[in-house]
């Protein structure tokens, strides 16, 4: 059986970007999920560049051959929020399908483990809304 | 079809004339013969033809004209700036959806187009808006008990906060303590008492400008029919909701005269939810949360970004489907800090949302306002869109309706 946490937190230090306030004010990130986008890149797969969504700069990726978007969402400075969300529209529920996402958090928590940019790094469960049961990486087998 | 009223005693009440003359509407295009009809409309999508129906007599006239026999089209004059805009916003739509280039096309490709000519069908239009007036009926009774309960639990934190003076020092900026907006809502009257005062006739014109707004809010034929059939179930929605909601005002009116009073406070109460974390520091901020809500609304049902399954094309879903009124939980009526809030409640991703830089906070956080996300039937509930509740709601009322159609023989619209 295995557990996902598909909300991470972290810190980070960027530049500053300019929040457009044309008619929808854009949060801040969007230089944090470029930044990841280009980790996913790196790490060999297919992740356009993040544009803004309902709340949070989001970035599509194409992983073994499935659309799974991460979303980057920053309150206050330094600190990023970040959920991942399977895009699908049908067959998000099978099986297959979600050993892919379980593939995606794990390469995930990797990269962003490793890159010293990012610290703090923590993961939450859908459950924990308040965030009070962190653990160390998106990925846990019982 | 049978008539609604042949033998009533009592006098037709407006909702049963509205309803009255929405299902004659509905019976007299219906009645249409088949030929003409398909032929008229086979042309038009032949040929790409817009049919220029801009108001619900258009409609019906043109339902008319086909059956006398004329079948001809109106003549097609050019697009209204407003036409125009509609067009030019669908144009980027539809290059998304033809967008994989080298691919195969997935097959939705001939399925837009017929579902877009459908969509702009006048029979469907006609058809969708009564439907939509149906719809609106519960969905607008609901909401007047959810305003009338929210409004009582709003009531009942407000004297909370009046009677623990120290706390709402503490916990409000100046502007949005107990005796602030007692004092404005007193200064309101008195300064309208004073107006009225000065210049009598502006009772008068009040009256009339009020009087419009009632029709406009009852009355489907007071405002212009929309372009398609979605449009015209929104609009007749809308109109349906007001009436489910008058319905049970005027039903409560005897004991309602408390619920009416605490509207105002209430709606103060929620607010304070929203922003009372930021505390009086960032006074500004809770002026910006206190705008009307500016925003894309949250995408319940398909994601923003929503793909096809690879096995159809793994094409993005259509704009036009992921943004419509169907997907989208749309804030209406809410401001910004209300939004926020009930975003938080119904979407388990959301976490905050950005505040222009000129304010004193970064962003507006779920987390630190202390609010939940619900689950269960209530997040269920709570994150479908008004318009995909209504359609389900009209689904299963038609059913219900035509199972006591069958056992009494008597069409009840609600």
């Amino acid at each position: 059986m295995v557990k996902v946490y598909e909300h991470g937190e972290f810190e980070a230090d960027f530049p500053e970007e300019t929040v457009q306030e044309i008619d929808i004010v854009e949060s801040a990130g969007r230089n944090v999920a470029e930044a990841i986008s280009k980790m996913i890149q790196r790490a060999g797969y297919e992740c356009g560049p993040p544009s803004f969504g309902d709340f949070a700069w989001e970035a599509v990726a194409r992983f073994k051959r499935r659309p799974i978007v991460f979303g980057i969402h920053g309150v206050e400075p330094g600190e990023f929020h970040l959920f991942v969300k399977d895009l699908s529209v049908f067959d998000r529920w099978l099986p297959s399908a979600k050993q892919i996402f379980v593939e995606y958090l794990r390469m995930l928590g990797r990269e962003l483990g490793a890159d010293t940019r990012f610290r703090h790094v923590r993961w939450y469960s859908d459950k924990d809304r308040r965030h009070e049961h962190p653990v160390a990486f998106p990925v846990e087998d019982d | 079809m049978a008539q609604a009223s042949p033998n009533r005693r009592e006098p037709e009440s407006m909702m049963e004339f509205v309803a009255r003359r929405g299902r004659e509407s509905v019976a007299r295009l219906s009645q249409a013969t088949s030929a003409a009809a398909h032929d008229a409309y086979g042309r038009a999508t032949r040929t790409g033809e817009n049919l220029h129906l801009p108001t619900t007599d258009d409609v019906i006239a043109f339902g008319a004209d086909l059956m006398s026999g004329g079948g001809r089209n109106r003549p097609q004059p050019p697009p209204s700036p407003t036409q125009a805009k509609r067009q030019a916003a669908a144009r980027p739509a539809q290059r998304h959806a033809a967008r994989p280039v080298g691919q195969p096309s997935p097959p939705r490709a001939s399925g837009s187009n017929f579902f877009n000519d459908l969509n702009r069908n006048p029979y469907v239009k006609a058809a969708a808006g009564y439907t939509g007036l149906i719809a609106g009926q519960q969905p607008g009774m609901t909401r007047g008990a959810m305003h009338m309960a929210e409004d009582a639990l709003g009531a009942a934190v407000f004297v909370g906060r009046a009677l623990s003076p120290q706390a709402d020092q503490a916990m409000n900026p100046p502007g949005r303590r107990v005796p602030d907006q007692v004092l404005d809502t007193g200064k309101a009257i008195a300064g309208y008492a004073d107006r009225i005062r000065k210049d009598p006739t502006r009772l008068s014109h009040d009256a009339r400008r009020i009087g419009h707004q009632v029709n406009v809010a009852l009355n489907p034929y007071a405002t212009p029919s929309a372009d398609t059939a979605v449009g015209e179930f929104l609009r007749f929605r809308d109109v349906g909701k007001n009436h489910g909601e008058l319905a049970l005002n005027v039903a409560l009116f005897p004991v309602g005269g408390e619920a009416a009073a605490a509207s105002k406070i209430g709606r103060a109460a929620r607010f304070a939810k929203a922003t009372d974390y930021l505390l009086p520091a960032n006074g500004d901020v809770v002026r910006y949360l206190a705008k009307d809500y500016k925003g894309l609304g949250h995408h319940a049902i398909l994601p923003r970004d929503a793909a096809l399954p690879d096995w159809l094309g793994g094409a993005p879903v259509p704009k036009w489907i992921v943004d419509s009124p169907f997907n989208v939980v749309q804030f209406k009526g809410l401001t910004q800090g209300e939004a926020y809030a009930k975003h938080a409640m119904i979407d388990k991703h959301y976490y905050g949302s950005g505040l222009p830089k000129k304010l004193s906070a970064r962003g507006w956080s779920a987390n630190k306002a202390g609010i939940d996300t619900q689950t269960g039937i209530e997040q269920v509930w709570n994150g479908t869109p008004e318009a995909t509740k209504s359609l389900l709601g009209a689904v299963s009322g038609g059913a219900g309706s035509l199972a006591r159609e069958g056992n009494d023989g008597e069409q009840r619209p609600w």
